[in-house]
C-alpha cells in the first residue's frame, strides 16, 4: 500500500492535503506525475481554502504571481480567500478570473492589497451572492462606490473589516449600512472622514454585537447614545481616540455592560486632562 | 423492536475480521464506529445477538490495533465538527496516539483504511495528521524518500513543473 493509493477524495483530500499549506501543496506536486494530477485535482474538487497568510507567514518563502496561478486557476470551490501581506502583484486582473471560479466563495480577506481597485469588489458582488465576511483593512483604494456595491450585494454580510480604508466618507457608509442590516461585527476604525451622520444607520440594526470607530474623531455623544439605545445586541466598542465622546457617555455604556476599550471614568478622572465641557483633553504620549 | 432491544441490552459484541478472527469487544466502544453502530441498528444484520459482526475489508492485525485505540479513547467526548476556515493543526496529537503511529507506513495506512470504512472520526483524523506531518515541510526529494514514490516526469514535464514552482525552490 502506497499513499497515493489511499482513496483520494475521502481521505486524501478531505483529511491529508486540507491540512497542507501552500507551499507544502507545491512541493507534493513536484513529487512525481501521480502526486501533480492528485494536487492539481485537489484544487479543482476539494480545496475550500486558499490561506496565502499562511504560506508567507511559516515559510519566509515569497508567495509571487507564477505560484498563486499555479493553484488558484486550478481551483472552483473555494469557500475562504485570504491575502495578509503587500503582494505587489495581486492586482484585478489576476484576481478577478479566481472570483468568477469561485462563486460559492463565503469569506474574503483582503487586507494590504494595495494594488487591486473597486473593481475587484464589484466581481465580488457579481459573482459571490453568499459572501458573509468580508475584510478590506488597509484597502486605501476602496471608494464610497465601493461601499455602495456591498450595501446592494450582501444583505446577510455579518463581518465587515474597513480599518483604513481613508477614503470612504457619509454618503458611501450610509449606502453600506442601509443595505447590509445584518452585521454583527464592523470595524470604520481610523477612517477619519466618517461623523454620526452615517453610523446613525446602524439604529436599524438589532444584529450588530461589535463596533470598532478607533479614531474616528467626529463623531458624539449623541451617537453613542443612539447606539446603545437602538443596538440592543451591542456588547463591544472601541472609541479610542474619539476624543470629542465625553467621560459622561463612557460611563453611560458602562452602565449599560458595553464593554469599551477605555480605562474606567473613575480612572479617567484621576490621570486624564478633562477640559471644561468634561472631554477628555488630547494628550500627547512621549516614550524616553 | 424486539431484537434491536436485544441487541442494546448486551454488554459485549462480537466482531469478524476479513481473516474469520472473532474478537469480543464492548457495545459502547464498538460503536464508536459508526459503520458498526448502523449495522446494529439495521435488523437485516442479524437475528441472533450471538451472530459476529462481519467486517470484510479489516483484518485481524489492524482490527486489533482499532480495538486498541476505540478502548483508549472510549471515554472521548463525542467530536466537535471542525471550522471550515480555520487553519487545520496538526501540532495537536496527543501523546498517547503519537506512541500509537509508531507503526510501520503499511499498518499506517491500513489503519487509515479501516477507520475510514468503520467510520471513526477520530481515528482516521489523528491518522491522517500522521501522514500529513509527513510531508509538511519536506523538499519533493524528501517526499519522494519518504513515501519510496519514484519520480517520474519526463525532462520536458520536469522543467514545467520547476518553473511552475520556482518560488518554492531553495534559496
Amino acid at each position: 500500500m502506497q499513499l497515493l493509493q489511499l482513496p483520494w477524495h475521502d481521505v486524501l483530500f478531505e483529511h491529508i492535503l486540507s491540512c497542507l499549506d501552500l507551499q507544502d501543496l507545491l512541493n507534493l506536486r513536484k513529487v512525481s506525475f501521480l502526486a501533480r494530477q492528485l494536487v492539481d485535482d485537489y484544487c479543482a474538487c476539494s480545496m475550500r481554502s486558499l490561506d496565502a497568510r499562511v504560506a508567507f507567514d511559516n515559510s519566509g518563502y515569497r508567495l509571487d504571481s507564477c505560484a498563486f496561478r499555479v493553484l488558484a486557476n486550478r481551483c472552483c470551490s473555494l469557500r475562504l480567500l485570504r491575502f495578509h501581506s503587500q503582494h505587489s502583484w495581486l492586482v484585478d486582473q489576476l484576481l478577478v478570473p479566481v472570483i468568477h471560479s469561485n462563486v460559492h466563495l463565503q469569506a474574503v480577506y483582503l487586507d494590504q492589497a494595495h494594488w487591486l481597485t473597486d473593481s475587484s469588489v464589484q466581481a465580488l458582488a457579481s459573482a459571490c451572492p453568499q459572501l458573509t465576511h468580508l475584510s478590506l483593512r488597509d484597502c486605501h483604494w476602496l471608494s464610497s462606490s465601493g461601499l455602495e456595491i456591498i450595501g446592494s450585494a450582501w444583505p446577510d454580510l455579518s463581518t465587515l473589516d474597513l480599518t483604513c480604508c481613508w477614503q470612504i466618507d457619509d454618503p458611501g457608509l450610509s449606502a453600506l449600512l442601509t443595505g447590509c442590516q445584518r452585521l454583527e461585527q464592523l470595524s470604520v476604525a481610523k477612517c477619519y472622514g466618517l461623523t454620526d451622520e452615517s453610523l446613525l444607520n446602524l439604529r436599524s440594526n438589532k444584529c450588530l454585537m461589535e463596533l470598532d470607530m478607533t479614531g474616528c474623531w467626529r463623531i458624539t455623544d449623541s451617537l453613542l447614545e443612539q447606539l446603545t439605545e437602538f443596538c440592543r445586541s451591542l456588547k463591544q466598542l472601541k472609541i479610542r481616540e474619539c476624543s470629542r465622546v465625553s467621560l459622561a457617555a463612557i460611563d453611560r455604556l458602562q452602565k449599560k455592560r458595553i464593554v469599551t476599550d477605555l480605562k474606567p471614568p473613575a480612572a479617567y478622572r484621576l490621570f486624564a486632562a478633562v477640559d471644561h465641557n468634561g472631554y477628555p483633553m488630547p494628550q500627547l504620549n512621549v516614550q524616553i | 423492536s424486539q431484537l434491536s432491544n436485544q441487541r442494546a441490552a448486551m454488554p459485549n459484541i462480537k466482531l469478524q475480521s476479513s481473516d474469520n478472527e472473532i474478537f469480543e469487544v464492548e457495545l459502547e466502544i464498538a460503536k464508536q464506529s459508526n459503520t458498526i453502530k448502523t449495522m446494529l441498528e439495521d435488523l437485516s444484520v442479524s437475528d441472533d445477538s450471538d451472530d459476529p459482526v462481519p467486517l470484510p475489508n479489516v483484518n485481524a492485525a489492524i482490527l486489533k490495533k482499532v480495538i486498541a485505540w476505540c478502548t483508549h479513547h472510549k471515554d472521548d467526548p463525542p467530536p466537535v465538527e471542525e471550522d471550515e476556515y480555520k487553519e487545520r493543526r496538526t501540532d495537536d496529537i496527543p501523546t498517547w496516539d503519537l506512541e500509537f503511529m509508531k507503526v510501520d507506513q503499511g499498518t499506517l495506512f491500513e489503519i487509515i483504511l479501516a477507520s475510514n470504512y468503520l467510520d471513526i472520526k477520530g481515528l482516521l483524523d489523528v491518522a491522517c495528521k500522521t501522514v500529513a506531518n509527513m510531508i509538511k515541510g519536506k523538499s519533493p526529494e524528501e517526499i519522494r524518500k519518504t513515501f519510496n514514490i519514484k519520480c517520474d516526469f519526463t525532462a520536458e514535464e520536469l522543467e514545467q513543473v520547476r518553473k511552475e514552482n520556482e518560488w518554492c525552490e531553495e534559496k
